[in-house]
């Protein structure tokens, strides 16, 4: 099959042959669409560098197997997505609680006009990432492609390598548990609110 | 199925505006004359408008400029690592792998196929009558009987995934239709499993090690799919009958008991 993107292909040939500099390019022409996909998956900065480090690392020891059916940016969000769906697996197996249900780690934006509405507005960034805390990483993973990345339900079993019926099912899962979460905006709108 | 159930199943594609044609003329056409499922879908909107407040962080131009080379001093951590692992032989930036050998690889592959299928295909047809130690790779020595207890109280839990019927409703298995069990319980056996593994291992049974690793894969998807997960349970369940793992248990078991006759 030809591969889709000429450039792309033809940096990654030459990182494979040990061009550093065509390396560095495939990461700066990436960086930011990984570390914003880590930061939806993980809710926080810190968690967001490692991972999207961790991507660009694996990108460059396999980077041979790429082979230019899909686009590059799309195998770099492969890796994203598997890379953190196994490290929550990992972490689950060991402590008693899974990872997904710890306390979120919400990252303030830097302080900007109106303190009344930026305090409201950090209250709600901060009960909406403790309500995607509550999902599955595979409901997470599905749930974030859908609704922050606007991809369809047909891209995201594509990315995923699952069938549209379990992408459906899972963000039914995922809708029913954030608005289990969130329900406390819907009995007081306008609100402000402890949950 | 009445039709304010088939309209939930459509109201995530509603969410998103993926209904197309007669769907979408049905579903609208549904929400204009249900007061139920038009207040759900209203309460739906007003969730993904919560969703949409959650906003992204604004790096700064330091973060950025400091990214590739952060990463860079990895590469060059991994790269050390590998050479000295090569015995000071110089580190290739990136393995190529040549179209040649990947070819060569898989006649290799197909030899160790074949062999891993003599071995499995030993104990798999193994005549209970005839195989009184010495004559099954799995009973070929005594095993330590935790091993068989082991089994005892996973059958009951692989029984239950294995008959597992996964619900058509979208929102998941129901409560009849799916595997109710501890995570404890399932990390309790993970570890055991784990143990009993390195014994089979310092014992030299291959086969029984081989058994060790399925059910460890399988307790591990158990153990991330538990709390109503009907994709995971089909996974588990599909690496349940692709292993015949049940059958390989209960000759196991079999075997087990009549040494224990003896």
């Amino acid at each position: 099959m030809e591969p889709k993107n000429n450039n792309e292909w033809n940096l990654v040939k030459q990182a494979c042959s040990g061009d550093k500099n065509a390396f560095r390019e495939i990461v700066e022409n990436n960086k930011k669409k990984i570390f914003y996909l880590a930061f939806d998956l993980t809710g926080s900065k810190q968690d967001a560098e490692d991972l999207s480090q961790e991507v660009f690392l694996k990108a460059f020891c396999s980077l041979q197997k790429f082979k230019g059916n899909a686009s590059l940016s799309t195998w770099l969000y492969r890796i994203t997505l598997n890379s953190f769906i196994d490290q929550k697996r990992k972490k689950s197996v060991l402590s008693d609680s899974p990872a997904w249900e710890s306390q979120p780690t919400y990252d303030e934006s830097p302080y900007s006009g109106n303190p009344e509405t930026y305090t409201e507005s950090l209250q709600i960034q901060q009960h909406v990432e403790q309500a995607l805390q509550q999902l599955t990483p595979r409901e997470r993973s599905v749930f974030v492609l859908r609704h922050y990345r606007g991809m369809a339900g047909k891209e995201v079993a594509e990315l995923l390598h699952i069938s549209q019926g379990t992408v459906k099912s899972l963000v039914f899962r995922a809708v029913k548990k954030l608005r289990k979460q969130l329900s406390f905006y819907r009995d007081n709108p306008g609100k402000e609110v402890n949950p | 199925m009445s039709k304010c159930k088939k309209i939930d199943k459509l109201m995530v594609n509603g969410l998103y505006d993926e209904l197309q044609g007669k769907k979408k003329k049905n579903f609208l056409h549904h929400l204009k004359s249900c007061p139920g499922c038009r207040e759900k879908y209203q309460e739906l909107t007003g969730l993904m408008k919560i969703m949409d407040k959650r906003q992204q962080p604004r790096m700064s131009e330091d973060f950025w400029d400091n990214y590739y080379p952060a990463l860079q001093e990895k590469i060059n951590t991994l790269e050390q690592e590998q050479t000295q692992t090569q015995e000071g032989g110089p580190a290739p930036v990136i393995k190529i792998r040549r179209p040649l050998i990947r070819w060569a690889l898989y006649p290799a592959a197909a030899m160790a196929l074949l062999v891993v299928g003599i071995v499995i295909g030993q104990y798999l047809a193994l005549d209970p009558g005839k195989n009184i130690p010495g004559s099954s790779p799995l009973i070929s020595r005594q095993v330590n009987p935790a091993v068989a207890e082991h089994f005892y109280n996973l059958q009951p839990l692989l029984i239950d995934y294995a008959n597992y019927t996964p619900s058509e409703y979208p929102l998941g298995p129901g409560e009849n239709d799916m595997v109710t069990i501890e995570k404890r319980t399932v990390q309790k056996l993970l570890l055991e499993n784990r143990l009993l593994k390195r014994i089979a291992a310092r014992d030299k049974n291959i086969p029984l090690k081989r058994l060790m690793d399925e059910l460890e894969l399988i307790l591990l998807e158990i153990s991330h799919s538990s709390g109503g997960d009907s994709a995971g349970g089909r996974v588990v369940q599909q690496l349940i009958k692709d292993n015949d793992i049940l059958f390989k248990i209960t000759v196991f078991s079999k075997q087990q008991r009549k040494i224990s006759t003896l």
